[in-house]
């Protein structure tokens, strides 16, 4: 198991008041990693503050564009909440590709707290929009009545597996990255000549920088069409 | 049959879907393709959506090598 998930690594460990506290190095690169990027950007800003600028409004517009052609005009108060979820995801993937850094979004733990997050989200939305209707989206139309239980099962199954696969989709994609990233690594240090492996894992590294925010992109495209289908139910 | 050839037959029977992925993939793009080379001007709605169409196939290809790596290494 150690060769697929890397272990999280306790740092230190100290009681207070009966109540233990750990700090591990998952937590502190989720905690000092989006930091140091934030970091960075500011001191980008203080060299060209036009570029940065340019660049962060055109991702924001871009991508707000994006989210509005499924929200519309009812739902676009979660924009700001999937464009900060975009971003989160994008940052923590960038982790996986530093070599000491512990690859948070490789962890299952990660990407199913964000999933979970999303779907009571989409639950608490549905609830405080329809009220009582809410439990209508369960119950599709249009169907003869003797059918109406088992949809009505298929329809909850479907609803609770949208977490799940949510989180995996990202756990697992991060996962096979790192998992490449390795291999081919320990397959350029072993060989004798170094010059065929090192432009590979090069290569390999761009390919993965893509699928960094390909897969932030479309958690965040999925968990936007969550909420809209509840949103739009009637 | 060797239990350790078992596994690794068994790891290389568990990536077999990657085939219809590698069609699926090929054909997503295809297609785009061909809606923009028909009509130019639907390119900014077409190409997120087989971006997004990429992603969730692609998906599938990685679900399928992770059983293959919980076959070979748990």
């Amino acid at each position: 198991m150690s060769a697929l998930f890397t272990p999280i690594k306790t740092i230190c460990q100290f009681s207070l008041c009966g109540v233990t506290l750990t700090v591990s190095d998952y937590m502190l690169t989720i905690l000092l990693w989006p930091i140091g990027v934030v970091c960075v950007l500011a001191a980008l800003c203080r060299i060209n503050n036009e570029m940065i600028q340019f660049s962060a409004r055109y991702v924001y517009n871009t991508f707000y564009d994006i989210f509005y052609g499924y929200l519309k005009e009812k739902g676009k108060i979660y924009i700001p909440f999937l464009l900060y979820l975009m971003m989160f995801i994008f940052i923590m993937n960038l982790a996986n590709l530093v070599p000491i850094l512990h690859p948070c979004s490789s962890q299952f733990a990660f990407s199913a707290s964000l999933a979970m997050l999303v779907f009571f989200i989409s639950i608490i939305v549905g609830i405080f929009v329809h009220r009582m209707h809410f439990f209508n989206y369960f119950i599709p139309q249009d169907v003869p009545l003797a059918l109406k239980p088992f949809m009505f099962i298929l329809e909850v199954i479907s609803f609770m597996i949208r977490p799940l696969s949510l989180a995996l989709r990202l756990a697992v994609n991060m996962l096979a990255g790192h998992i490449m990233m390795h291999v081919i690594a320990s397959f350029g240090h072993s060989m004798s000549s170094k010059l065929i492996g090192i432009p590979i894992l090069g290569i390999l590294g761009i390919f993965e920088l893509g699928v960094a925010g390909l897969q932030a992109y479309v958690f965040a495209v999925l968990s936007c069409i969550y909420i809209a289908d509840i949103l739009y139910s009637h | 049959m060797d239990p350790q050839v078992a596994r690794f037959f068994s790891a290389a029977l568990a990536i077999i879907p990657l085939f219809g992925v590698a069609l699926a993939i090929g054909r997503i793009f295809s297609t785009a393709i061909d809606a923009i080379a028909r009509q130019p001007a639907v390119k900014k709605d077409v190409v997120p959506l087989a971006i997004m169409g990429f992603a969730l196939t692609e998906a599938a290809a990685l679900f399928a090598l992770l059983i293959a790596f919980l076959i070979l290494f748990v």
